[in-house]
């Protein structure tokens, strides 16, 4: 009888273990951010090997570089339409953008990238950053001009800006990546095609050619046709798993990570931009911003919760908050 | 009256640990009996591993 109250007591045990994870997992979930980003998983789809990362630190650079260039033509015609609307707060977006472009350069290699100690919550972190910047443009913008006046900005934008070199480098990774991902794909039917690696790398056989290529390749395997898409399915269905498992690591502890970023960007305001106290100040703000918010979260859901594992959660995130407010001012 | 409770837990849990195996052999199985559908799937996935240029990163509008 008692073995039996033991194993009724672990099982209870176990079951309130569980469900106390659970719900302290879904409380961090709530209080740490929502990635409001539809394309994210797609992009890390691609980020389980290093071509990939590096293919994708490329391409955020090079958006990054091309919404420069815009948001700068922008604010200059916002001063042609109405030269005493204050275009300041938008300078301040543009030059916080310019120290995001400059920490994404540092990760456009293979060699940097395998340096990265977590280089898919780094390109997370990065990203929402910009979105959350670009969001924030657009909005002012809104709020400054009206409907007739954003409809001249977009007929006057020259969209035709490009950065040769980086298109270049873009290309030239693409194709490093594609063979990689040829070479997991053969690795994982037990085939080898040195004459398809060869041509992907070198740009004579572009995606279509490859996917024509992927689905005669049975063929030349001892496989069926039925077999063959069950190994490849394998793969797809890995890097799914993997992408999505990723973001929800992006999102724990994501606002901490936040406030450190921008203490680094205030320390590279000073390097990169020439009368950074503006900007400075903004990012300052910000961080007080956040502060705020996190603070507002948890008295209110402290009022709704009480004191359960949850809290504890919360508590951790304000003393890092605090911390970080008082060094950042 | 113990060594039936007793009984009965394992019982309970023979039958659980046998339907999740009957669930995961079910799901192995499932796997080797792709529709031609299910090939066209598989090989729409793989068209989002392999990239091209218009496979890029997005930051939304500035206007």
């Amino acid at each position: 009888m008692k073995r039996i109250n033991g194993a009724v007591i672990l099982s209870l045990f176990l079951l309130f273990s569980f469900s106390s994870a659970f719900a302290e997992d879904n409380e961090t979930s709530l209080y740490e951010v929502e990635l409001n980003d539809s394309n994210l998983e797609n992009e890390l789809l691609i980020m389980d090997v290093p071509e990939g990362i590096a293919l994708r630190f490329l391409q955020l650079e090079e958006q990054l570089e091309i919404k420069i260039n815009h948001s700068n033509q922008i604010i200059e015609m916002i001063g042609e339409i109405n030269s005493s609307i204050d275009t300041s707060d938008l300078q301040l977006i543009v030059d916080e953008l310019v120290l995001i472009k400059d920490e994404v350069s540092n990760y456009t290699t293979i060699e940097a990238v395998n340096e990265l100690e977590d280089a898919l919550t780094t390109f997370v972190d990065l990203k929402t950053d910009s979105l959350e910047l670009i969001t924030e443009f657009r909005t002012i913008v809104n709020e400054l001009l009206s409907d007739a006046e954003i409809e001249l900005l977009h007929e006057s934008l020259n969209l035709n800006y490009s950065n040769l070199g980086l298109e270049t480098q873009i290309r030239n990774m693409i194709r490093m990546y594609n063979s990689e991902r040829l070479q997991k794909m053969y690795q994982g039917i037990n085939m080898q095609n040195d004459s398809v690696i060869g041509q992907v790398m070198n740009g004579t056989m572009n995606k279509e050619q490859i996917m024509i290529h992927l689905k005669s390749a049975y063929e030349d395997s001892n496989m069926t046709m039925q077999q063959f898409a069950v190994k490849l399915k394998q793969h797809v269905t890995e890097g799914k798993v993997n992408a999505s498992a990723k973001i929800q690591q992006a999102v724990m502890n994501y606002t901490n990570r936040q406030i450190e970023r921008i203490r680094v960007r205030i320390q590279n305001s000073n390097l990169t931009i020439g009368n950074a106290s503006g900007l400075v100040q903004g990012l300052n703000n910000k961080i007080d911003s956040i502060n705020e918010k996190v603070n507002a979260w948890m008295s209110s859901h402290t009022q709704d919760s009480g004191a359960t594992s949850g809290s504890q959660t919360q508590g951790n995130n304000v003393d890092s908050g605090n911390q970080a407010n008082g060094s950042g001012n | 009256m113990d060594a039936k409770l007793l009984s009965g837990i394992l019982l309970i849990s023979v039958i659980l640990i046998s339907g999740c195996t009957t669930a995961i052999n079910d799901n192995q199985q499932g796997d080797t009996e792709l529709s031609q559908n299910q090939i066209d799937e598989v090989y729409d996935d793989l068209g989002d591993l392999i990239i091209d240029e218009t496979n890029g990163v997005e930051l939304g509008s500035l206007i």
